[in-house]
C-alpha cells in the first residue's frame, strides 16, 4: 500500500472501530525501510528491507487486547481488530482505563541533511568500504566487522480519539568491531556511531579519527593489564556514565518496572542521590535517536526529570502507568514495530554537566580505575547493577596509567549515585539500541563523573 | 486464509529474481501465527495476536550477493522483495569466496514432536485461563510477599518454505509453546532480586504453576541475607540458567565456524585437542525429536542433523552453513539459523546439549560453595578470551547442601575456557533447559575470583 493511502486506510477502520463500543482503539501503520551493509573482513553483504504493517491496540472492560498483521488490506485490519477486541474483551485483567486525550492531528517530518534515500547504494558502499580499508591497515587488526545501516521510519498513528498522526524520522548507525592477537593475547574493542540527520555520519564523524580510536582501543586490549578485583574510587567517561544512567538507573525509573516493585517505588520527594546529579530523559535534544514528537501511543513527548539535583521526580510513563501512579504523560511508549504493543521506554536519557574537569578529579585518587568505554550493561529491579568494561586505565597518584581489561564494575545503583562526589562540565551524547524483550534505538550520556566507591572486578 | 501459500509465494520470489538478472536466488517464506498473554505486576497486561508473513529473497550476480525483505503475502510483495535483493547485489563488491547456493540435501530428517494440531489451534480462552490460574496461584504466596513481577504464555503455529534456483523446494510447520515466570518477594522493606523461570514445549502448554513454583523457590532462596565475603578465589557452582549465559557468549560463539575460519575462535585449528574438561560433550542437534529449534531443514534449505562439537572434552566438529563450511573446506552441518524471513542465514545454533555427568546434588554442594543461579552482565563477556566479569544474582551462599543465604551485589570473574578446561570439579546428573534450545547440567568450578559488593 501506498503511504498516500494510509490516511484513508486509518479513517475507515478507525469509524469501524468507532462503531464497536471500545473505550479505545489505536492502530499504528508503520513502514520502515532500511539498508544494511555488513562487511565480514572485507566480504561485502547487502540488505535491503520493507517492513510494513499494521498494529491494532484495543482497551475494553480493563483491558487490552493486541494484534498485527503484515497483510494491509481494509479487510485484514478489520479482521485483526475484531481478534484485539475479542482478546481485550476475554481478558478481564481489572487495569485502570489508561489516559484519554483530546482529538488532534499531528504531521512531523524530522529534517535531514541529505535523506538516505537520496544517496545512491553505490556511494554508501564506498564510504563503508573505505572506513573498512582503513581499520585494515593497523597490522594488530586480525579480524574485522563493519555493519552499516541506515532506516527511514514512517510511523502513522490514529485512534478512536480521532487523532491521527504521522512522524517520519530517517537513522543512520554504523557499527565496528576488531579483533587482534599479538604474541599471544587476544582481544577484541567496538564503537557505534551514530546520527538521526539522514546520511549525516561522514559529516558528523571524521573515519580516520574514528578507526585511529578504534585501533587504539584495541591495542590497549592488547597490552591491557589485568585488574584488582575489590572497591575502588572510580572516573566514569561519558561513554560509560551514559550506560550506567541507561542501564543501571533509567530502567528503575520506567514506571510499570515501579509499579512492579522497583527499588525507586515510594522514592518521590526523597534523596536517591548527590546533589551534583540532575538526570533526565529528553525527547529534543538535537540528534538523539530517541528524538521525536510523538510516542507509540500518540502522546506528545515532554521531558522527564526523572533526578533534579539528588531529589527523585518524575518517573517516565505511558497512557496506562500515567493513570495507575497518578503522574503526567512523557510519552515514552515506544515499541520495536508495528509487531509490538507499546513498552515504557527510555528515548534520550543523561546526566546534566556541572563544572568540575576531568584533572580535578583525578587530583587525589591514590589508586582506581578510569572507564572510558563499555559492552553494556544490565539491572535488576533489586537495583543491583552490572557493566561491563571495555576500555579502562588505572588512575596512580592522579594520573592516568595503564590500560586494564576484563574489568565490571557493579554495584547497588543508587548507592552508587550517592556516591558521585564530581561531576564534569563535559557533555558527549552516544547511540546504540536498548533491549526490554523488544530493541528500540536510544542515545544516552552526559560529562565524567567521579565515584568514591565502586565494585570492580577482576583477578583476586 | 492465504490465497497464495508460502511455498508458492517462495517461488515466484525465486523466478522473479531470475528474471531480474540473478544468477542464482533463494526465497524463505515464514508465516506465523499465534497468541501470546504478557503479564506485569500481577496483572495482565496485553493479550497479542500475530499474523505475520513476509518473504527474504538472497540472490547472487556472479559473486556479488544481496539479500532484501518484504512483508506481506501478495505477488507485489515477491516481486519488491526479489527486485531489491538484486539490485543491491549489482551494486555489492564480489565476493570471491562466494560458493552459490546450496544443492538440496540427498535425504531430510522425519523430526518427530514439533507439530500438534491442538496446540495450532489453541484459543485465546484457553491461554487466558493459563495466565488467570498463574496469576490465582502466584496470589496464593502473596501473605509470603510473593509478587508475579512478569510472566509471558505463548503458544504459535510457524509455516516455513524454502525453494532456491538449485532445485531446494522444502516446506516444514511447527508449534510451540511457552511460558516465563518472574518473580520477586518483597518483605520487610527488602526486594529479592527479580528471577526468571522458563519452560517450553513443541506439542504441550507446560504447566504454569509448575514454572512458578520453580521461579518462587529461587526467590525464597534470597529472602535472607548472607555475610559478604572477602575477595578472593571460592568454589562456585553455575546453575543452567548462568552457565547457559556465559556458554553462549564464549564456547558457543567459539564453536561457530565462522568465527574458526575468521580466527576470532579461541578453539580454531584445534581439532581433536582436548579443548574442555573430559566430562564435557556438546552436541548441536537440528533434528532433536520435539526440540524447541527442531526443523526438517535450515535457513537455507539444507538438511538438519546431530553433529558432536566437543566430546569429552576434544574438539570434534565446529557449526558451519554453506558458506563458510566451504571456506573452511567442510560441508554444511545444517545450521544456518535464522528467525524468520527478514533475516539472512547466518552461522548458528539449533538445540545444544551439554551432556550430564555423574554428580548428584550433594556433590556438587558439598563444603561451603558459592551458588550462582542468574548472572547480570554475560553479555559483556569477552568472546575471543573468555574472560567475564559478571554480576551473580542471586548467588548464594550454601554450606553442606544446606542455603545459607543471598550474597548481593557479588561479582564472578575469570575465563570461560580456562575454568571449563582445567577447573571442573563435578557436573550435575540430569540436564534442565532454562532457555529455548539449550539443554545443560549444573556444573562446580574451583577457584573463581570473587569481588564482594562495595
Amino acid at each position: 500500500m501506498a503511504l498516500e493511502n494510509v490516511r484513508d486506510l486509518l479513517e475507515q477502520v478507525v469509524g469501524y472501530a468507532s462503531a464497536r463500543g471500545v473505550e479505545l482503539a489505536e492502530f499504528r501503520v508503520e513502514r520502515r525501510k532500511a539498508t544494511r551493509i555488513e562487511l565480514i573482513d572485507g566480504s561485502m553483504v547487502a540488505n535491503a528491507a520493507v517492513d510494513y504493517g499494521v498494529a491494532v491496540r484495543v482497551y475494553v472492560n480493563g483491558s487490552f487486547g493486541f494484534a498485527y498483521t503484515t497483510r494491509l488490506s481494509r479487510e485484514k485490519v478489520i479482521d485483526v481488530f475484531n481478534r484485539a477486541l475479542a482478546l481485550a474483551r476475554g481478558a478481564s485483567a481489572g487495569l485502570p482505563k489508561p489516559l484519554i486525550l483530546d482529538p488532534l492531528e499531528g504531521e512531523y517530518t524530522h529534517p535531514v541533511k541529505v535523506s538516505v534515500e537520496d544517496v545512491s547504494e553505490e556511494q554508501k558502499i564506498s564510504d563503508i568500504v573505505g572506513f573498512d580499508k582503513l581499520l585494515a591497515k593497523a597490522p594488530h587488526v586480525k579480524s574485522r566487522t563493519v555493519v552499516y545501516t541506515d532506516i527511514v521510519e514512517d510511523k502513522f498513528y490514529a485512534s478512536t480519539e480521532d487523532r491521527y498522526i504521522h512522524e517520519r524520522r530517517e537513522l543512520a548507525y554504523m557499527y565496528a568491531s576488531v579483533y587482534g592477537q599479538e604474541a599471544g593475547v587476544r582481544g577484541s574493542a567496538h564503537i557505534v556511531l551514530g546520527t538521526a540527520k539522514g546520511y549525516a555520519l561522514w559529516y558528523k564523524y571524521d573515519p580516520e579519527k574514528e578507526a585511529e580510536r578504534l585501533s587504539m582501543r584495541l591495542r590497549n586490549q592488547l597490552e591491557a593489564a589485568t585488574p584488582k578485583a575489590g572497591v575502588f574510587p572510580v572516573i566514569l567517561a561519558p561513554e560509560a556514565l551514559g550506560v550506567f544512567v541507561h542501564e543501571a538507573f533509567g530502567h528503575l525509573a520506567e514506571a510499570d518496572l515501579v509499579v512492579a516493585g522497583s527499588v525507586l517505588r515510594g522514592k518521590k520527594g526523597q534523596k536517591v542521590a548527590s546533589e551534583l546529579v540532575t538526570i533526565v530523559d529528553d525527547p529534543y535534544i538535537d540528534d538523539g535517536f530517541g528524538t521525536f514528537r510523538f510516542d507509540d501511543e500518540g502522546v506528545k513527548t515532554a521531558k522527564a526529570v526523572i533526578v533534579d539535583r539528588g531529589v527523585h521526580r518524575q518517573v517516565m510513563t505511558d497512557r496506562l502507568h500515567a493513570q495507575m501512579l497518578g503522574e503526567k504523560p512523557t510519552g515514552n511508549a515506544r515499541a520495536e514495530s508495528f509487531r509490538h504493543p507499546p513498552l515504557v521506554r527510555m528515548r534520550n536519557t543523561y546526566m546534566e554537566p556541572r563544572d568540575a574537569s576531568l584533572e580535578e578529579m583525578l587530583e587525589g585518587i591514590k589508586f582506581g580505575y578510569y572507564v572510558v568505554s563499555t559492552g553494556g550493561g544490565q539491572t535488576n529491579i533489586d537495583g543491583s547493577f552490572q557493566v561491563g568494561v571495555e576500555e579502562a586505565y588505572e588512575i596512580v597518584n592522579g594520573e592516568i596509567g595503564r590500560p586494564v581489561r576484563n574489568l565490571a564494575i557493579a554495584g547497588n545503583t543508587l548507592e552508587t549515585l550517592l556516591n558521585i562526589d564530581m561531576v564534569g562540565k563535559d557533555f558527549e551524547l552516544h547511540y546504540g539500541r536498548c533491549g526490554k524483550g523488544q530493541l528500540v534505538y536510544v542515545s544516552d550520556g552526559g560529562p565524567h563523573v567521579r565515584v568514591r566507591r565502586m565494585t570492580v572486578g577482576g583477578r583476586a | 486464509m492465504l490465497r497464495i501459500s508460502p511455498i508458492e509465494l517462495a517461488v515466484m520470489a525465486v523466478r522473479r529474481a531470475m528474471a531480474e538478472g540473478a544468477t542464482e536466488a533463494e526465497a524463505f517464506v515464514t508465516y506465523s501465527r499465534g497468541y501470546s498473554v504478557s503479564i506485569f505486576a500481577g496483572k495482565i497486561r496485553d493479550v497479542e495476536y500475530d499474523d505475520d508473513i513476509g518473504v527474504g529473497v538472497r540472490v547472487a550476480v556472479g559473486k556479488k550477493v544481496g539479500f532484501a525483505y518484504a512483508t506481506g503475502a501478495e505477488p507485489g510483495v515477491a516481486a519488491e522483495a526479489a527486485r531489491r535483493a538484486v539490485r543491491l547485489a549489482r551494486s555489492a563488491a564480489p565476493d570471491r569466496d562466494w560458493p552459490g547456493l546450496p544443492e538440496p540435501s540427498p535425504s531430510y530428517p522425519d523430526v518427530g514432536g514439533i507439530y500438534e494440531a491442538s496446540l495450532a489451534r489453541v484459543t485465546p480462552e484457553a491461554l487466558l485461563d493459563e495466565a488467570k490460574s498463574l496469576i490465582g496461584f502466584v496470589e496464593g504466596y502473596r501473605e509470603e510477599g510473593v509478587l508475579l513481577s512478569r510472566a509471558r504464555i505463548g503458544a504459535s503455529v510457524v509455516e516455513r518454505a524454502i525453494a532456491n534456483s538449485n532445485g531446494v523446494y522444502q516446506v516444514d510447520a511447527g508449534t510451540y509453546a511457552s511460558v516465563m515466570v518472574s518473580t520477586t518477594i518483597s518483605r520487610e522493606g527488602v526486594t529479592t532480586p527479580a528471577v526468571f523461570v522458563f519452560d517450553s514445549s513443541r506439542v504441550t502448554m507446560p504447566s504454569v504453576e509448575r514454572v512458578a513454583e520453580r521461579a518462587i523457590e529461587l526467590s525464597r532462596l534470597a529472602t535472607r541475607r548472607a555475610e559478604q565475603p572477602s575477595p578472593g578465589r571460592y568454589t562456585v557452582v553455575y546453575a543452567p540458567q548462568a552457565l547457559a549465559e556465559l556458554l553462549e557468549e564464549t564456547v558457543l560463539f567459539s564453536l561457530r565456524g565462522d568465527m574458526a575460519v575468521r580466527g576470532r575462535s579461541y578453539f580454531r585449528n584445534k581439532i581433536g585437542q582436548q579443548v574442555l574438561s573430559e566430562k564435557i560433550t556438546i552436541v548441536d542437534d537440528g533434528a532433536l525429536k520435539g526440540g524447541d529449534a527442531s526443523w526438517r531443514f535450515d535457513g537455507e534449505g539444507v538438511a538438519t542433523r546431530r553433529t558432536v562439537l566437543v566430546e569429552e572434552g576434544i574438539l570434534r566438529s565446529f557449526v558451519y552453513d554453506t558458506y563458510w563450511g566451504r571456506r573452511a573446506g567442510y560441508e554444511s552441518t545444517g545450521n544456518a539459523v535464522r528467525a524468520g524471513y527478514a533475516s539472512r542465514p547466518s552461522v548458528g545454533f539449533t538445540n545444544v546439549i551439554l551432556g550430564e555427568g555423574d554428580a548428584a546434588p550433594e556433590e556438587l554442594l558439598e563444603g561451603r560453595v558459592i551458588v550462582v543461579y542468574q548472572v547480570q552482565g554475560a553479555h559483556t563477556a569477552s568472546p575471543e578470551t573468555g574472560e567475564y566479569s559478571v554480576l551473580a544474582n542471586p548467588a548464594i551462599l550454601y554450606e553442606n547442601g544446606e542455603p545459607r543465604g543471598w550474597v548481593p551485589g557479588l561479582v564472578v570473574s575469570g575465563n570461560m575456557y580456562q575454568e571449563l578446561r582445567e577447573k571442573v570439579e563435578a557436573v550435575g546428573k540430569w540436564l534442565e533447559k532454562p532457555y529455548p534450545g539449550i539443554q545443560l547440567p549444573w556444573i562446580r568450578l574451583g577457584g573463581v575470583t570473587v569481588a564482594p559488593r562495595a
